[in-house]
């Protein structure tokens, strides 16, 4: 590839030079700068985590008139709440007076917002409520909404409880940026009639590396698994004679499996495939009410079958090993922190709640005995990145037989494709990468 | 609430949580496992906010949550094998266990808790964990053993990975 002599510009030209990209012959080659050079940080952190639609929590984190959480959008302080009139807000996280933070625990309930500093109090919509000595220090009174209020997250829209956000208010519907990941999240939210919740008990991981590494290997990497993730594949096995304990979703040679890879397009992705165990599912057990629901093909894809969704660039919505949402972020340029949730039926009987929390705990996580192994890889992948004598990393497999647009399997549970190839397809990281540079160079497509 | 007992059965108690930290550090991993009872729960609470901790292993989710030795000999083999990259190498680790209390004592069984801090070091950068456990030890043909250990992790960012060596 023709590597570049001097660091890109910012138009579309210098950055495509980083891709060496000819699929139909099987080469894709990404030059390792994206992981290391801070310059290509400080673009994505304004093109896409503030320029983008990014996921930013789910609704059941915010249940009652009062409850918030706190966020980082990129680089900005961010309050998601459900106000006291039921509407979910998002405000930066700064006063209007000098900056100070607003709220400063993760999460909490509050009517007001009253600034710690020097007193000024917003109401949960945003309105100034009070600052102090208004009379005293200003020529006439103050405008409470637009000249002291808070300042909005422009775009803040929920998808089946998937709250998604963004700081820039020139981007698509949340409808043109889901495409055919929105189906994919009805099949996990579909399973309980009284929707999915987040469960009590998160906690996020740090790794030594660049964020695209979590996005790649979340967003596509079916090759990883039986090596990468072995010694799990060895407790699963050790415990497959144990009775009584909670057997592990069987994820070993996944190729040999019916399944493939998916692009929805907009640089989201997906793989799946029939797992051999379905009956270790904590949904198994609706299979027949789920099948009169929604008919035998959505049923066996809700309960049978092993499904990643990435939705570009921060969330991987995971319904396979674990119920899980997945979310990260950009520390630095070579510092990610990863945050985990574990989702559930509202209402799950409590056989089923045991079976999903141990089979989370056992994978995910930074505490879990397949995420950190993932970390681990994601490090040596970055120091590998410092390599710069081998400048490019070699991602095209399964790209000279890729299949383009839907087909067959997509068609029957309602999904549209871009691309699609087998286990293993590196074009959901080409995929990723298109979107990188669409959302890198904005009005040059 | 601390309760007294003579200095002897005090030495037998703390000796288990002190050969527990040394067998760690100095990955005498047989004789580690052997601490546990067959159906010990090894527990690590979530955290949900700044102070609030998920309680319910049953409803909530935990850091880690085991109900069996098996379990534990599991994630022992896993990090032991040689095939987890999170383990190769493994870290050095130096546990310090300190302001142990004796919470409650009969014949066979004694609750105590613990405080405790641990660094680990690998890549040459050092890592550090701290938190309390509370333990109920259970007398088994004259050997005190942990019939149950929850613990309680003030930082739980996991950096890269959180195992049972750092705990
Ligand atoms: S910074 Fe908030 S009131 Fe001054
Ligand atoms: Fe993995």
């Amino acid at each position: 590839m023709n590597a570049p002599q001097q660091p890109p510009g910012w138009q579309r030209e210098g950055l495509a030079t980083l891709f060496d990209r000819r699929p139909d012959e099987g080469i894709y080659r990404v030059d390792r700068s994206v992981y290391t050079d801070p310059a290509i940080l400080e673009l994505e952190m304004e093109h896409i985590f503030e320029g983008s639609w990014i996921y930013a929590a789910h609704e059941s984190q915010i249940p009652e008139k009062g409850d918030f959480i706190t966020l980082t959008m990129g680089r900005q302080p961010v309050i998601i709440n459900r106000g006291m009139s039921g509407k979910i807000n998002g405000f930066i996280n700064a006063c209007p007076h000098r900056g100070a933070r607003l709220c400063r625990t993760e999460l909490g309930n509050r009517k007001n917002f009253a600034c710690t500093y020097h007193g000024w109090t917003f109401d949960s919509s945003g309105e100034a409520l009070w600052v102090q000595r208004e009379e005293d220090g200003y020529p006439q009174p103050l405008d409470h909404i637009n000249g002291v209020g808070l300042t909005r997250v422009p775009r803040v829209e929920s998808y089946r409880g998937f709250i998604f956000a963004s700081l820039s208010d020139q981007v698509p519907t949340l409808a043109d940026h889901l495409l055919g990941a929105a189906p994919y999240i009805d099949m996990l939210v579909d399973q309980a009639p009284e929707g999915f919740e987040v469960l009590k008990g998160y906690s996020s991981s740090i790794y030594h590396g660049n964020w695209k590494l979590m996005l790649e290997n979340g967003g596509g990497d079916g090759l990883h698994p039986d090596y990468a993730h072995a010694s799990l594949l060895g407790v699963a096995n050790r415990k497959l004679e144990r009775a009584g304990a909670v057997q592990t979703m069987q994820i070993d040679k996944m190729h040999e499996k019916r399944g493939g890879q998916w692009a929805f397009g907009n640089g989201h992705s997906g793989i799946w495939f029939n797992f051999p165990n379905p009956e270790n599912r904590p949904i198994y057990k609706r299979l027949p009410e789920l099948t009169e629901i929604h008919g035998e093909t959505k049923a066996t894809w809700m309960t049978s079958v092993f499904r990643n969704l990435s939705v570009y660039p921060n969330l991987h919505l995971l319904d396979q090993m674990a119920t899980l949402i997945r979310t990260f972020r950009p520390l630095s340029v070579d510092r990610t922190e990863i945050t985990f949730y574990c989702i559930a039926p509202v209402n799950e009987p409590r056989n089923e709640r045991i079976q999903r929390l141990r089979q989370f705990e056992e994978f995910f996580a930074g505490s879990g005995m397949g995420t950190p192994d993932d970390n681990a890889e994601f490090e040596e992948c970055q120091k590998g990145a410092e390599g710069r004598n081998l400048a490019t990393s070699y991602i095209g497999f399964g790209l000279h037989n890729r299949h383009e647009g839907t087909d067959e399997v997509a068609r029957s549970v309602g999904i549209e494709l871009a691309h699609s190839g087998i286990i293993g397809y590196e074009g959901c990281t080409m995929t990723q990468y298109d979107r990188w540079l669409e959302l890198l160079t904005p009005g040059e497509g | 609430m601390a309760v007294e007992t003579d200095f002897s059965t005090w030495q037998a108690l703390t000796g288990v949580l002190n050969e527990e930290a040394a067998a760690l550090d100095e990955q005498r991993w047989d004789d580690w496992v052997e601490l546990f009872t067959d159906d010990c729960v090894y527990w690590v609470q979530a955290w949900q906010g700044e102070h609030e901790l998920a309680n319910d292993p049953e409803r909530d989710v935990s850091l880690i949550y085991m109900d069996s030795k098996a379990m534990i000999e599991d994630r022992l083999w896993r990090f032991t094998s040689g095939t987890a990259p999170a383990a190769i190498p493994l870290p050095r680790t130096s546990h310090l266990v300190g302001t142990v209390t004796l919470q409650a004592l009969s014949d066979n069984e004694a609750q105590l808790r613990s405080h405790w801090q641990v660094a680990a070091y690998r890549f040459k950068e050092l890592t550090q964990t701290a938190g309390r456990s509370d333990y109920t030890l259970r007398r088994e043909s004259g050997r005190w053993r942990i019939a149950r250990r929850r613990s309680i992790l003030i930082n739980d960012l996991a950096q890269t990975a959180l195992d049972l060596y750092h705990l």
